[in-house]
């Protein structure tokens, strides 16, 4: 699927990690779809919800529709610091009204529902803040 | 035209609801009640998991991860992938709605 791993991944990575503020505030912890680790927290992570294939009349397939959950991870008892993390990845990537370029293609990328939640283990909070993006990529003819 | 759009959303609803109760997370048996709401009149319809709705809070860890398991997201793939059976369904109804004018 060229889509996903040729446009959109590559640009998700490229936006959140190239970003000087957004790295250091998660010390350089991201991770993507396939990162083999867990990381220590704070960190920023995306991953891919779900993908549907957008098919034309000819029956081709012109593009694809993502969504991808974007979202900071710290251990907290507060949302402070997961909300400056989001804060950050969310004004570089929810682009409205804009085509971005990336590798082979174009994509668009808006961001349609907060992900926020808290979890606690090992009696250690932990606070979850992000969002779900539909991204539209298709690859150049 | 009303009845006949809303017999639309709730087709899908009942669909999407049949769909959660074979697929959710079947190790987390709180998990595995889905419920439907169909508000007549209004076009909407909600689907809701886990009994009593409220242990649905459960499902937002096997949906989004935690700091020591992955995502294993069911509902928002389902929902997903029902949009466009949403939106022919609504078109349909629309145009039946409209010839029995």
């Amino acid at each position: 699927m060229i889509e996903t791993t040729g446009i959109v991944e590559p640009w998700l990575w490229a936006t959140l990690t190239e970003d000087e503020v957004l790295s250091a505030l998660v010390a350089g912890h991201f991770s993507a779809t396939l990162s083999p680790d867990p990381l220590p927290d704070p960190y920023l992570t995306f991953l891919m919800q779900s993908t549907r294939d957008v098919v034309g009349m000819s029956g081709d397939t012109i593009s694809t529709d993502n969504l991808y959950i974007v979202k900071a991870v710290a251990r907290s008892s507060s949302w402070d610091e997961v909300e400056a993390i989001f804060s950050r990845a969310h004004a570089l990537i929810h682009r409205p009204n804009a085509v971005m370029q990336s590798g082979s293609g174009s994509l668009t990328c808006v961001r349609e529902q907060i992900v926020q939640y808290p979890e606690i283990d090992a009696g250690v909070q932990y606070r979850h803040l992000g969002g779900i993006y539909r991204i539209r990529a298709s690859a150049d003819d | 035209m009303p009845r006949r759009i809303d017999d639309a959303v709730n087709e899908v609803a009942t669909d999407m609801t049949n769909e959660f109760k074979t697929t959710l997370w079947i190790d987390t048996g709180l998990l595995r009640r889905v419920t439907t709401e169909r508000l007549a009149g209004l076009n909407h319809a909600e689907v809701w998991i886990g009994y009593n709705r409220g242990h649905g809070f459960y499902s937002r860890f096997q949906e989004w991860g935690t700091v020591k398991q992955a995502a294993r997201p069911i509902v928002g793939p389902t929902a997903h992938a029902y949009e466009p059976v949403l939106a022919e369904k609504m078109t349909k109804a629309v145009q039946r709605a409209a010839r029995a004018q």
